[in-house]
């Protein structure tokens, strides 16, 4: 059944500030019966967090007291839905656990945005950095298991592999190299437009997170791990936020934002397995319509424009959906273990030239220890292997299917 | 195809597709490369430019449409009120005589070219000169912020529709000739109304405002300017 966001009344935002003992609710189990609960919070708190920060930008553009205000309601209200959504983790889960389930995010969500996006140029941007998260998970699972002897399947429930995906020494790249071309706002799929804002919101929050966490480790080996991975998701933000066309006007952005967390909550909803979680998809879905309307409104006074113009007639029929993709993350990584970025494009290692500015610079970062090797090589001694969790078989890349290998000593 | 409504914002769903180029990136099925344009006006003249050219026509008609739409609704004066309005239908108008031209060529008005998107960004703005800064403007200045916009807005406009009619002359005879001379006659008189209105009125306001010192004191407090601006222009 189609779901038009502009035809539901919502939640005026006048109405949806709250007390603080309404605000937070009771957080979910540290390893709840279906982990991709945990990733839903994840995913909408990152949600959440982008819509702040644009909300920010934009107000930081204009003086005029009726945008300024309208801005500064919706960005309240935005700030109340995302203390609601993040401090639905509990307590006891840690940092690393967190990262774990951010990863894990990061692998099933890219994974079924590919699966689902009908531009093959945007469909292989998602291919592309899901391999390296893919191995960020590997090399955390790791870090997990070396400082707390822990197997991290226990938070994935095994409903995501663990084991190497394109080696993280290979992740770093000239920062001219990182830069994609962008869709074109009048002739975009809007599921296309709609799947960029998402990964956009979700790596920009695992950056932030990386940047801020990392340095709250006691263990050397965790400090530059966290300082390393961050280093590459500030590349796949770069490398994501580059697809979004820079032509959308500043309140055009803001009804796209709208309509995504709109879609997104909605997706939510439809698939969560909690009742009571679900019930938070279905309110937070309700204030978001609410803010879309004023989004709306905005733009029709301020740009003559109406919604109808520039919206798509109803959400996309098919839910953002969290749910296994091993099958297509290993069909991925053995298609394309070996790309890597090329100017505005992709290349086969093998055929870039050996004065590249890729290998140029990946001599220069990884001069000396690669904290992304130094986990497995110091697991691996601790436990007499690697960690992994490989439930459908080892790994489709047989240079990947021993630690030495996923240090990135190819053969 | 034959176009029965105008369009204000081409999309995805109403037919949209663009020129790939090196920093933009085009889905295979929405790319249109300047190739495909070779063929149009029997070849003569340059049709991938005049293809490209119209669009960006199209657009500004579409972004002067929204202008009108936004400066009718913010006015406090309501001869202004009434001329853009009026104005703004026109537009609507010449949207949907460009969409009918671009079709009658064998072109397709979902097409979005590169200038297009230029146009669309000055457009952008100059709308957006209109309202983001309006909490450090007064009443006397905004007013003058939506005229400029206005008169910026129906120069190009103007400039467009004489550039189609001189198009149109250049070609030899036949439909497509004989498509653009007349989308251009049937414009041309509101474009120029429109500009001549719009550089009158601006004018207007700042002269009053240079020469008469008591408008100052008359716009002392955004109450008495408001009060005042909706007086001004009265028959």
């Amino acid at each position: 059944m189609t779901f038009n966001p502009l035809a539901e009344k919502g939640i005026p935002v006048v109405d949806q500030f709250k007390s603080w003992d309404d605000l937070l609710l009771d957080p979910i189990d540290r390893a709840p019966s279906d982990p991709h609960t945990r990733s839903r919070i994840i995913l909408m708190n990152g949600i959440e967090v982008e819509s702040v920060m644009f909300s920010h930008q934009f107000h930081r553009q204009t003086d005029n007291p009726v945008l300024r205000e309208k801005l500064s309601m919706n960005r309240r209200a935005d700030q109340l839905q995302q203390k609601t959504i993040n401090w639905l983790l509990p307590g006891d889960l840690t940092p690393l656990e967190t990262t774990i389930g951010y990863e894990q995010v990061a692998v099933d969500l890219t994974s079924w945005l590919a699966r689902n996006e009908p531009d093959p140029q945007l469909k292989l941007a998602l291919d592309f950095a899901l391999l390296e998260d893919f191995d960020h998970l590997y090399r955390y699972a790791n870090l997990y298991e070396l400082t707390n002897g822990r197997d991290a399947a226990e938070l994935t429930k095994s409903l995501t592999e663990i084991t190497p995906g394109r080696p993280t020494i290979f992740h770093h790249t000239d920062p001219l190299d990182v830069i994609r071309p962008h869709y074109e706002t009048h002739s975009v799929h809007p599921l296309s437009r709609l799947h960029v804002m998402t990964i956009v919101a979700a790596e920009q929050q695992t950056m932030n997170y990386y940047m801020n966490h990392g340095p709250e480790f006691m263990e050397p080996v965790a400090r530059a791990l966290y300082a390393e991975i961050a280093q590459v998701e500030e590349q796949h933000v770069t490398h994501y936020g580059s697809l979004l066309d820079p032509l959308d006007s500043w309140l055009c952005q803001l009804v796209f934002h709208e309509l995504n967390e709109t879609y997104l909550y909605h997706s939510m909803y439809l698939q969560e397995t909690d009742d009571r979680i679900r019930q938070v998809w279905e309110l937070n879905r309700d204030m978001e319509i609410g803010q879309l309307h004023a989004a709306c409104e905005m733009l029709k006074t301020f740009e003559g424009r109406d919604p109808e113009e520039i919206l798509p007639p109803a959400l996309p029929e098919v839910p953002v959906t969290f749910e296994t993709n091993k099958d297509y993350v290993r069909s991925v990584l053995e298609a394309t273990v070996d790309l890597r970025q090329d100017g505005l494009g992709f290349a086969d290692v093998d055929e870039m030239p050996a004065d590249h500015r890729l290998f140029e610079f990946q001599n220069i970062v990884n001069a000396g220890t690669v904290p992304s090797n130094e986990v497995i090589r110091l697991n691996t001694e601790a436990q007499g292997r690697d960690y992994r969790d490989e439930t459908d078989g080892p790994n489709p890349v047989i240079d990947l299917r021993d630690p030495v290998g996923a240090q990135g000593a190819m053969a | 195809m034959t176009t029965t409504s105008p369009i204000f914002t081409t999309t995805y769903e109403s037919g949209g597709s663009t020129q790939p180029m090196p920093g933009l990136y085009v889905n295979p099925e929405r790319s249109r490369p300047p190739a495909q344009f070779e063929a149009l006006l029997d070849g003569e003249l340059n049709p991938p430019f005049i293809v490209d050219f119209l669009s960006a026509a199209l657009t500004h008609e579409q972004c002067g449409r929204h202008l009108y739409r936004s400066v009718a609704g913010r006015t406090n004066n309501p001869m202004l009120k009434s001329k853009y309005e009026h104005f703004g239908d026109e537009t609507e108008q010449h949207v949907l005589i460009l969409q009918e031209l671009i079709s009658a060529l064998g072109a397709d008005p979902g097409y979005v070219s590169p200038s297009a998107r230029a146009t669309e960004k000055l457009d952008h703005g100059a709308l957006e000169a209109t309202f983001l800064l309006d909490g450090s403007l007064d009443v006397m200045t905004r007013e003058l912020a939506m005229l400029d916009a206005v008169v910026l807005a129906e120069t190009v406009d103007q400039a467009n529709w004489l550039a189609i009619e001189q198009i149109g002359t250049e070609l030899p005879e036949g439909r497509a000739k004989e498509a653009l001379v007349a989308a251009a006659e049937k414009a041309r008189p509101q474009e120029d109304e429109h500009i001549a209105w719009a550089t009158q009125k601006r004018a207007q306001l700042i002269h009053l405002q240079a020469t008469r010192p008591l408008v100052t004191g008359m716009t002392a407090t955004a109450e008495a300017a408001m009060e005042w601006f909706k007086g001004l222009f009265a028959a």
